[in-house]
């Protein structure tokens, strides 16, 4: 049981994440620059490198504990940039928008 | 038609239309000399400063053959009021301005224009939105150019 609930969650997540990666391509070609557009380049490489990280989560089990705790962590701390970048970008939207 | 040298060109609305169309029927190099004609610069000043322009007084003339442009902006903007559109002609240049400075990126900031009401209190509003449209998510040195330009056009 708990076997299946790890299986539909990670095959939830790398969906969630591809439908990211479809996002931030399709926008790309409306934001070519500007606050926003400086910072789309930078966002959309980290989320290439969450799906290259969320599609090895099937093949936990079969990875040494050493190679797993190193993808945890990478993944750990591009996440916590990627939430960086993107409070970061929100707050200077924001700015802009109540000058 | 001689361009003298202190004459003041004006894009007509068939001008202006040209330029939003991408009318096929006028050169590149006669696109180019459209852009810069501005309706404040005079010829000498053309001639001075569009040095990307090549023969720019052959492609006035023929521009002002065609009808594109004209000798004066008094003219042309009393011929918009005697159709009841001065607000038309001011989205019109703001439209190719915008054109101008911000090249494919410009359709959504056109269409802002476009879509504005007509007095120049409201197409001020909307250059403010454009400014901050264009800062976001096009370019953070256009901007202020843009809003300068545009505060020149509607004469704020």
């Amino acid at each position: 049981m708990d076997l299946n609930v790890n299986i539909v969650l990670n095959i939830a997540a790398i969906l969630i994440m591809l439908y990211c990666l479809y996002l931030v391509l399709s926008l790309k070609s409306s934001i070519p620059g500007g606050v926003v557009g400086k910072r789309w380049n930078f966002l959309t490489l980290l989320v290439v490198l969450f799906n290259i990280g969320y599609l090895t989560t099937p093949f936990f089990d079969q990875l040494p504990p050493e190679i797993l705790r190193l993808i945890v962590s990478f993944i750990f701390i591009f996440g916590a940039i990627y939430v960086a970048v993107t409070v970061h970008l929100i707050f200077n939207i924001i700015r802009e928008l109540t000058e | 038609m001689i361009m003298q040298p202190d004459l003041v060109l004006y894009r007509t609305p068939k001008g202006e239309e040209a330029l939003l169309s991408h009318d096929r029927k006028i050169s590149t190099n006669q696109r180019r000399a459209l852009l810069v004609v501005n309706g404040k610069t005079t010829v000498a000043d053309l001639v001075k400063t569009a040095f990307w322009v090549t023969d720019l007084l052959v492609e006035l003339q023929e521009l002002h053959a065609m009808d594109l442009i004209s000798d004066g902006a008094s003219r042309s903007a009393a011929e918009m009021n005697r159709n009841g559109e001065p607000g038309q002609l001011l989205k019109a240049q703001l439209a190719a301005m915008a054109k101008e400075l911000l090249g494919s990126n410009a359709e959504r900031v056109i269409k802002k224009v476009e879509e504005s009401e007509d007095s120049p209190e409201a197409l001020e509003q909307v250059l403010l939105g454009c400014k901050k449209l264009i800062k976001l998510t096009i370019s953070e040195e256009m901007a202020d150019t843009f809003l300068q330009r545009g505060r020149k056009v509607i004469g704020k």
